[in-house]
């Protein structure tokens, strides 16, 4: 693209060229990919896991616990950054987070609930009953910020973060109430899931995330170019021939099953949604097109990543990732408000 | 003495009976006596009786609640006992892994045991006869039985001697016990808790026996509560700021405890951890409540 | 034609239209001037479809507006709002692009191809690979103005409708924009432009409709409708209208509006 030589515009880092953008963020995905399952407390080198030349105790330990939580990672991470990315669209404000505007409380609030009130159900079923709640549980919170909004109108970022703060507050009172309720055990899993971690990845969870969240993935891509159209205004883009309350609401739906997944899985996890879409928008196309496949790659990269780190770095135990994705999402959060600020797009 | 947890449960009491009975179906029988080498111990009790059985040696990883013995802390940390990671403890190619039933989370044991690694899981219900039976089946597990007997029997006499303790003073004294980490409000025990049963092993009685586990503590109920003693974990004083910034809590200047100044310190995990330091603890509290009466 | 039948939209218990009658037929340039507030916007809404009205019926070449697929009347209409702004980093030539959405059924490169074309109509072509949010209001304008000429692009008999497409105008452009309206009503293409610009409206338009409180005031030829007793009760204001000497069409000069005196009184 020629744009990057001629755009000296502050915020314009176009450097990607257009066309590879996509194999270069699949390439880097299966490196990150091959490198997270060859690394970790149990040193089994690259070349061994590319060979499958294993002991049991290494096949053991890639099977059953490093490749069902790279996986998870990866899905996980895909599917907030798309979230993010679609959510962003509808309320046409580069700030929305599924965790930042309380969807991801509403959902973990929702599946907290079934946790303390229904006692533990095991195996698929309740993880599987775990997304549904969760999965109620941000559809609720999304029908609160459009009631915010004014379901047609635009969302200004400021009644975005306090209708977010105001929902957090609601599912963290709510959270709160459950845990007094809670036996110890429970208290436990509330903690363990608040923070947000892949630490407990079994093949039943990857399976769940992905019939959940993949198959949303691709329901929102083919609604990328409408999504694009969205951006003008709800009656420009009635003009130009897409239907946006419905839109609208098929997307919000496929968002909220996705956080849901996301959420009964592996908890709460901040900010991926809101920096992947972010990074691809400033490096690669607003384009929904490119957008939204481009931010699936880059999240389940990145999330894996993050996830590694959260595993190794303070080997033999472990970080939540929860807290990384906080500790770099948080700084950036705070950068880009400002610079929002500074350029009146509030 | 202590009593089981089983009796009346609370009203989300079920579902972690099923889960323990669940888990103790599905544990592994551990009958390879004398064949653990390498050792991963998950709780501060376990890693005490591992040393009381001198076979700290074999240990290869600790939790982060095993921080006594002084040389515990030396070695690799695994992380805390409810935040485990299950390639954190492969990593140190354990051949057995002895936890309480309280590790987790419940997803990371899952993956221990797909993983082939033997666990000795042990029950807990704060009293004697498990602190007993953790040591039998530790003891067992590392072919120690010897020296399991051994300690046992240390444990019998010091017993015999709380006992005589007790008998020469059988004031029981009210005891509230308050526990605070990081900014929350203070949390206070109630009756099936570490606490409690340590406070019944020591003769004295808990001022609270209203509810089941920790509640936050309510400043127009503490007097109503009539403590003669605050009893604190150490660390839960230093997080407060000592005996003087305790006793400023609110509603505990009004009781008798607050008028007399009478607060108490213990180790956490002497005082809570169920180990074989568990009588020791006991009379401990028993002399602190005996001084400056 | 578009025709309006005895449209009426009431909104919170006040009357926006009243009754309002009107057509749009291809190949001329309708302008639709009056006060603020008195409909027009709401008016435009329920022609372009967007806003159903509680009685009354649009209709599009003899068809009932809600009788077409939403697609297929993004194809033969095309709105440009007041709103322009897009939170988004798009280029300009992105922002046009977006007016070929109704057309996916052509080849990319076509699509890209016209957007061009549009966006050089609005002379804002070498602006194509800057950020459509970087652009100053008047050249976010333009761009708009060209995403709604790609959307009907090369389409016969098609309707646009503008809502005061020359607010955010130097002079140079309101000219152009409005050179650009007529050429596009000659070529078959039937023009609503609302504005503010009376010499403008008067100069360009086929037929001028003045609309008051809801209603229609008065339409006809821009001579017939723009007269100095239909200004002072519509819009309040004093003018002296004489005749353009080139076009012949009346040019509308403002007296000024109160002396002191009566200001003070």
């Amino acid at each position: 693209m020629t744009a990057a030589a001629e755009t000296t515009e502050s915020f314009s880092l176009r450097v990607i060229p257009l066309p590879v953008a996509l194999p270069a963020l699949a390439f880097l995905l299966v490196s990150i990919f091959i490198l997270a399952v060859s690394m970790g407390a149990v040193k089994i080198p690259v070349s061994e896991v590319l060979s499958f030349s294993l002991s049991d105790q290494e096949r053991a330990i890639l099977l059953d616990i490093r490749l069902p939580r790279v996986l998870l990672a990866g899905i996980v991470g895909a599917g907030l950054a798309v979230a993010g990315c679609t959510l962003q669209g509808i309320f046409r404000n580069p700030l929305a987070d599924p965790s930042l505007i309380g969807i991801s409380s509403g959902a973990a609030l929702a599946a907290a609930a079934v946790i303390v009130l229904a006692g533990p159900i095991s195996g698929y079923i309740g993880i599987y009953a775990l997304s549904v709640a969760a999965f109620i549980g941000g559809i609720a919170a999304c029908w609160v910020i459009f009631l915010c909004a004014g379901f047609s109108g635009n969302l200004s970022v400021a009644i975005m973060l306090l209708a977010g703060i105001a929902l957090t507050a609601i599912a963290e009172g709510a959270t709160g109430f459950l845990s007094y309720l809670s036996t110890d055990q429970q208290l436990r899993t509330l903690t363990f899931w608040r923070m947000g971690s892949f630490g407990g990845a079994l093949w039943p969870a990857v399976i769940v995330a992905a019939t959940i969240v993949l198959p949303c993935l691709g329901l929102m891509m083919k609604e990328a170019a409408g999504l694009n159209v969205l951006l003008l205004g709800d009656s420009e883009a009635c003009c130009l021939g897409v239907d946006s309350d419905r839109l609208k609401r098929r997307l919000v739906g496929f968002s909220a099953l996705v956080v849901g997944g996301s959420v009964a899985v592996s908890g709460v996890i901040v900010f991926i949604g809101l920096v992947v879409p972010h990074l691809v928008r400033l490096t690669i196309s607003p384009d929904h097109r490119l957008l939204m496949p481009a931010s699936a790659l880059l999240g389940a990269g990145l999330m894996i990543a993050a996830d590694t780190a959260a595993r190794t770095l303070a080997a033999p135990a472990e970080i939540p990732v929860g807290i990384l994705t906080s500790l770099i999402g948080g700084p950036f959060f705070l950068w880009l408000l400002l610079r929002l600020q500074r350029e009146g797009i509030t | 003495m202590a009593r089981y947890r089983g009796g009346a449960h609370p009203p989300g009491g079920a579902p972690v009976k099923r889960l323990l009975a669940f888990l103790l179906l599905v544990l592994p029988d551990v009958s390879f006596a004398g064949a653990a080498k390498r050792i991963v111990s998950i709780g501060g009790a376990q890693t005490e009786i591992i040393y009381a059985l001198g076979a700290e040696s074999r240990i290869v990883g600790v939790d982060s609640t095993s921080y006594w013995p002084e040389t515990a802390k030396l070695l690799p940390q695994v992380g805390y006992q409810r935040a485990l990671s299950a390639e954190g403890i492969l990593s140190l190619e354990p051949d057995l892994v002895i936890l309480g039933v309280d590790a987790g989370p419940p997803t990371v044991i899952e993956q221990l045991k797909q993983a082939n690694i033997p666990l000795l899981v042990l029950q807990e219900d704060h009293s004697i006869a498990s602190v007993k039976q953790k040591i039998a089946a530790i003891a067992r597990a590392l072919g120690e039985v010897t020296k399991g007997k051994a300690l046992m029997k240390r444990l019998d006499e010091q017993q015999a001697a709380l006992d005589q303790e007790l008998k020469a003073h059988p004031a029981p004294a009210r005891v509230l016990f308050i526990m605070q980490h990081g900014a929350g409000s203070a949390m206070v025990a109630g009756t099936h808790t570490a606490a409690d049963a340590i406070l019944k092993l020591a003769g004295a009685s808990n001022a609270v026996t209203a509810y089941e586990g920790y509640k936050p503590l309510t400043p127009e109920a503490a007097p109503a509560l009539a403590p003669d003693i605050i009893l604190v974990t150490t660390q839960t004083l230093d997080e407060i700021g000592g005996k003087d910034s305790v006793l400023k809590l609110p509603g505990l200047a009004l009781t008798p405890a607050g008028k007399s100044g009478r607060v108490i310190a213990m180790d956490t995990l002497l005082l809570l951890g169920f180990g074989p330091r568990t009588i020791e603890a006991a009379r401990e509290l028993h002399a602190h409540r005996m001084e400056k009466k | 034609m578009i025709e309006a039948a005895k449209l009426c939209v009431v909104f919170r218990d006040q009357t926006i239209l009243d009754g309002v009658s009107f057509s749009l037929r291809p190949g001329e340039l309708v302008t639709v001037l009056a006060p603020n507030g008195a409909g027009k916007s709401t008016l435009l809404k329920c022609l372009a479809g967007t806003l159903k009205p509680q009685c009354g019926s649009v209709q599009i070449n003899a068809r009932p507006i809600e009788d077409y697929p939403i697609r297929e009347l993004a194809r033969r209409r095309a709105v440009l709002s007041q709103h322009h702004a897009v939170q988004f980093p798009f280029t300009v030539l992105g922002v046009a692009r977006l007016g070929r959405y109704p057309h996916d059924d052509l080849p990319d490169a076509r699509n890209q191809a016209i957007a061009e074309e549009a966006l050089r109509k609005t002379e804002v072509w070498h602006l194509r690979h800057r950020l459509f949010p970087t652009l100053s209001g008047g050249e976010q304008q333009r761009v708009q103005l060209a995403r709604v000429l790609a959307q009907i692009w090369e389409t016969p008999g098609a309707f646009l409708l503008l809502d005061e497409p020359t607010s955010a105008l130097d002079l140079k452009h309101q000219q152009r924009t409005l050179d650009l309206a007529r050429e596009l009503a000659e070529d078959g293409m039937g023009v609503l432009c609302i504005m503010h610009d009376l010499n403008l409206a008067a100069l360009y338009a086929d037929r001028v409709i003045l609309m008051q409180n809801g209603r229609i005031a008065a339409t006809g030829l821009p001579e017939e409708v723009l007269r100095q007793d239909a200004l002072e009760s519509v819009f309040g204001i004093r003018a002296n209208v004489a005749l353009h000497p080139l076009s012949g069409r009346p040019s509308i000069m403002l007296a000024m509006a109160h002396s002191r005196a009566e200001f003070s009184g």
